[in-house]
């Protein structure tokens, strides 16, 4: 036995004249020092932020001697971004101080606060970190009267804690600073209610817009998130929307759609579905390649198009309907001939024109484009979909 | 920030000797919109990193800084208010 402990010393000599000299300087650093457990929480703030990290701000009492006292603060299993956890004093600050702040290498889920203190008793300490492993977001169900000029808003948040710690009572704030008080445990989600607004009004919009919505004229509601509306708030987060319609009693169920993220005084938009009963049907009158230039070998280097293009839209509803009619136009183009002259172009890439038809009546639309300067090794298809 | 190109024009094709398209210039005009929703004014510097070989040809604010690589704008919108800049710039694209 004593040999073997004699051939261990020898081979591992450094290692042992290490442990023993981090034993004295561990002994020297807090050999003077009383060791004070942190008492419960006795209030717990979570703000969450977009990313998934919440800010969590703890107030706990610590029972402080005078001199040298040490805080032992761990977190375990839970996602705290040690960088972040903090230490303030929040009665009397200038009777303590913070003189180390020691961590752990080998042992990252914990830290030590050395803190020294003219006063004996009690203080309250705000320890605050960033918390990682939430999950939230807003889920809406909305409301539409049975004559779809009124809807209704109402907001729920979902939050998932993943975070690997436990909350009781905890106050929980969502990015528009709405407070709830909850407790919600590690890998529980809640649904909370967040904002309800009733008898907004409504627009239909009818849009024409292939690229988003294929070759029928697409249904939106549209209604205003602002002073004048009774849906007024800052903004309006991001989430999916149910949408329902009233019918005496019933509600019958018209689909879903994802609410963008919308500022105070904006429009949201919802997308109700596709209608049967306004007709739209594209015509290309005329597609022709002209300009083109050849190098010497034959090949296509640049050309121009001319084409030429009637919407006919048929109004098959008693009532008069306005239509957003949207035509993308890649590349470079120049209009030549508009009917109607007073398009607006949205962008580089986008022409809308506003449609009004009487009941049961049909309106075109009629315009003819050149594509200036086109490369052979780009597709350039004509703006048809038959 | 809402951002837009809001024109695009090819033009000034360049032929080499036996015919073939050696070069050509883009011209492009951006818009951004930009809202401050917020109760006070605010000072923005908006950059707008442009790759390529570009030249700058005009704008509705002047730019602030003009690098190789970038344009930079400063900007003051009042509380609930909206401003737009608006700029030009010239690519030139070269094939072979």
């Amino acid at each position: 036995m004593r040999k073997a402990l004699a051939k261990f010393l020898r081979r591992n000599f450094l290692l042992v004249v290490g442990i023993v000299i981090s034993l004295i300087l561990i002994i020297q650093t807090f050999g003077g020092a009383k060791v004070i457990i942190l008492t419960s929480q006795e209030s717990v703030v979570v703000e969450l932020r977009e990313n998934g990290e919440a800010f969590v701000q703890e107030k706990r009492e610590l029972e402080l001697t005078l001199g040298i006292n040490e805080v032992n603060f761990g977190w375990e299993k839970a996602r705290v971004n040690p960088d972040s956890v903090k230490i303030c004093f929040l009665e009397e600050p200038e009777k303590v101080s913070i003189l180390r702040e020691i961590s752990f290498l080998n042992q990252v889920s914990s830290l030590i606060w050395e803190i020294d203190s003219v006063k004996e008793g009690k203080e309250l300490v705000g320890i605050s970190y960033l918390l990682s492993g939430w999950i939230s977001y807003d889920q809406y169900q909305a409301k539409v009267n049975e004559g779809e000029d009124k809807i209704s808003l109402e907001a729920y948040f979902i939050i998932y804690n993943q975070s690997g710690e436990d909350f009781r009572k905890v106050n929980i704030f969502s990015e528009d600073k709405t407070h709830w008080q909850t407790d919600i445990k590690n890998g529980e989600g809640k649904k909370l209610p967040h904002f309800k607004a009733e008898n907004i009004s409504l627009q239909k919009i009818y849009i024409f817009d292939r690229e988003e919505w294929g070759d029928k004229v697409a249904l939106l509601y549209q209604f205003f998130n602002g002073t004048d509306s009774p849906l007024n708030r800052d903004f309006i987060p991001s989430g999916r929307v149910r949408i329902y319609r009233k019918k005496g009693e019933e509600l019958s169920f018209l689909g879903e759609d994802e609410i963008k993220k919308t500022a105070s005084n904006q429009a949201l938009r919802i997308y109700v579905g596709k209608v049967q009963d306004i007709q739209i049907r594209k015509e290309m009158l005329k597609f022709k390649k002209i300009n083109i230039k050849r190098n010497d070998r034959g090949n296509i280097q640049v050309y121009d198009t001319e084409e030429e293009y009637e919407i006919i839209l048929k109004n098959l509803k008693d009532k008069e309907v306005k239509v957003e009619v949207r035509e993308h136009i890649p590349d470079s183009w120049e209009m030549l001939i508009s009917e109607p002259k007073d398009y607006i172009k949205e962008d580089a890439h986008l022409i809308k024109y506003e449609i009004k038809i009487p009941p049961e009546e049909e309106r075109k639309i009629h315009y003819q484009i050149t594509r200036k300067n086109l490369l052979p090794h780009q597709v350039i298809k004509p703006l048809i979909y038959e | 920030m809402d951002r837009k190109l809001k024109d695009y024009l090819r033009s000034g094709l360049q032929f080499g000797l036996r015919g073939d398209l050696v070069e050509y210039r883009e011209e492009e005009k951006y818009q951004l919109k930009l809202q401050n929703f917020l109760k006070k004014a605010v000072k923005l510097k908006i950059r707008e990193e442009i790759p390529g070989e570009w030249d700058f040809l005009r704008s509705n604010i002047i730019p602030s800084k003009k690098e190789a690589r970038a344009l930079e704008f400063l900007l003051n919108i009042p509380a609930k208010d909206e401003k737009k800049i608006i700029y030009r710039i010239g690519k030139k694209v070269r094939l072979r």
